[in-house]
């Protein structure tokens, strides 16, 4: 739980680095103006980089700690091979981190960096509820096989758009920071609005819709099992504050941030807002798939974990 | 079955995607015609050359600008700082870069061995819009107490990002293909932004802050004159030069 609350830290500061388009503030990687311990003046744009390296440094240390621990007292070879993942995915996003760096940040790599960061935070939240005392209980509760389906496959459909919706708007942003008025200028701010604004709010209203469906057939059919309801609570709470913060984004970014000579701090916050929300957003419909799997009733057909072999080797 | 094929669909967007973004290229501002292997160069007799001179006018009110705030570093000014990004000073436009676009005859300018200096001083580029031509050295120091780092942002040129700490050395850099309006930026203070233009002749000025300019030692002809500002797109303007004589072209821009 600790190693994905710093990986959401870790989320917050990356959108630090963009909004305050900081991401060049150190010009080399793997190293800091040369040095590979010794931290720089934490001065402009530098504190910004550095902390989010800093902050990554520390996940990907904590997570090839949690990958260790996990192989000396966990026998779930699926959790084994999660956590291995887990190693792998940290050690790509690093990668692609310092590629996006040492390429003067091409959008499509940015991008991926976006993306693969906020998938790693579901790993490892998801890893934080495969470890909990809760996860290795019998559940008290149970949802029919029949009741299961429609909210799995929403569930599913649900993140499949909430991906789509992330890659938009990473890529929205960072389109905007390097080529458009933060950047070189060659991208004209209506040709970015509509290649990738536009779809990005519309692709909102899809999310929004899905999410609506699903939190609220858990508030309502399975509200007597907590581990659906609250993270369906959550969402639905998010949902409100995520789609006040895309409408609070927009007007900064596109209506009052083009005349604007450097990052204002309403800028920076909300769009870090609205971006560490649907983090949070994503990894919460993640946790609430996975609960859903774990609370549905005829194990044997539907869930994908050995429960039985789980709950004996606990 | 159907969990399958949703469950694949996100990733495959992500590829495509990125694929397009990947594979799509920043369209510069304003295209400078690439020049064309030129065998001999170019010599204008200075006793019938003419010259352009005149003034860039801001028709209407200024659009306001917030000030900078430089407080994110010690060795940056203190206080409110005004922003470079739209000048106006009495109804003149300054930081406007005007050029001959066409008419130019076939051939290659000789380019100049002295650099253009790009200073940074009080957290800005000095100057804020600049030509060059292309294989000019671009000499780049940094007077300032604070450290930057200079981060071009080209379309057709090779980009660079360096860092430059108060005592090192001045840094070179020169632009092989003639481009317009290339961003230059400092991404420890994020206010600091810069325009250089690369081009294939001699022939450009920038506006000064009373809005004036002047384009020496053309040969008599007609060309196709342009003013560039960053904000304020570009105009062009057919102009006849003379023998010796000055020709007085004004731009005028207004707020969008």
């Amino acid at each position: 739980m600790f190693v994905a609350a710093l990986a959401f830290l870790l989320i917050v500061a990356g959108g630090l680095v963009t909004s305050n388009n900081a991401g060049l503030a150190v010009p080399d990687w793997p190293t800091s103006f040369g040095h590979l311990f010794k931290i720089p003046k934490m001065i402009g744009g530098v504190k910004f980089e550095h902390t989010h390296r800093m902050i990554a440094e520390f996940v990907g240390l904590l997570t090839i700690i949690v990958a260790i621990w996990t192989w000396r007292v966990d026998k779930r070879r699926w959790m084994r091979g999660l956590t291995l993942g887990a190693v792998a995915g940290v050690i790509v996003q690093g990668v692609l981190g310092g590629l996006t760096v040492l390429n003067f940040l091409p959008p499509a790599i940015s991008t991926a960096h976006a993306t693969v960061g906020q998938t790693m935070f579901c790993v490892l939240a998801a890893i934080a509820v495969f470890t909990s005392r809760s996860w290795l209980e019998e559940p008290a509760e149970k949802i029919t096989r029949k009741d299961a389906r429609p909210l799995l496959r929403h569930c599913w459909m649900l993140i499949g758009f909430l991906y789509l919706q992330l890659i938009l708007g990473a890529a929205f942003r960072h389109v905007w920071t390097k080529w458009g008025p933060s950047g070189s200028n060659h991208w004209p701010v209506h040709k970015i609005v509509h290649a990738l604004l536009y779809p990005h709010i519309l692709n909102a209203l899809l999310v929004a819709g899905l999410l609506l469906y699903v939190s609220l057939r858990v508030l309502t059919k399975h509200s007597n099992i907590p581990q659906l309801r609250r993270p369906g609570l959550w969402m639905l709470l998010l949902l409100i504050a995520q789609l006040l913060l895309g409408v609070s984004a927009y007007v900064v970014r596109v209506v009052q941030g083009i005349n604007e000579a450097q990052p204002t701090m309403s800028l920076v916050a909300v769009t870090v807002a609205h971006l560490a929300v649907g983090a949070l957003i994503l990894a919460l419909s993640m946790v609430l798939t996975i609960q859903a799997y774990r609370h549905t009733g005829d194990p044997a057909a539907v869930i994908p974990f050995d429960r039985q072999r789980e709950v004996a080797t606990a | 079955m159907r969990t399958i094929s949703i469950r694949s669909f996100a990733p495959t967007v992500l590829l495509a995607l990125l694929l397009a973004l990947g594979c799509s290229k920043p369209q510069p501002a304003s295209e400078q015609p690439a020049a064309a292997p030129k065998p001999a160069t170019i010599s204008v007799d200075a006793a019938t050359a003419g010259s352009v001179s005149g003034v860039v006018n801001f028709k209407g009110a200024a659009p306001k600008t917030k000030p900078l705030d430089m407080t994110a570093d010690p060795g940056c000014p203190t206080g409110p700082q005004p922003s470079d990004a739209v000048m106006v000073n009495s109804g003149k436009l300054a930081n406007v870069f005007i050029y001959v676009k066409e008419g130019l005859p076939q051939g290659a300018f000789a380019v100049p061995t002295e650099p253009v200096v790009l200073d940074q001083k009080g957290c800005r580029y000095i100057p804020h819009m600049l030509g060059i031509m292309a294989g000019q050295p671009l000499k780049i120091t940094n007077t300032d107490t604070a450290d930057h780092n200079i981060h071009d942002m080209p379309g057709k040129n090779q980009p660079f990002n360096e860092s430059q700490m108060p005592t090192d050395k001045p840094i070179t850099k020169t632009f092989p293909t003639p481009e317009m309006m290339i961003a230059v930026q400092c991404n420890q203070h994020p206010w600091m932004r810069a325009y250089i233009n690369v081009m294939t002749h001699p022939y450009f000025a920038v506006s000064a802050a009373n809005g004036s300019y002047e384009i020496k030692n053309l040969p008599p002809g007609e060309y196709t004159l342009a003013a560039v500002h960053e904000k304020f797109g570009e105009q062009t303007m057919k102009v006849k030069v003379s023998s010796k004589m000055d020709t007085d072209v004004r731009f005028a821009f207004t707020a969008q």
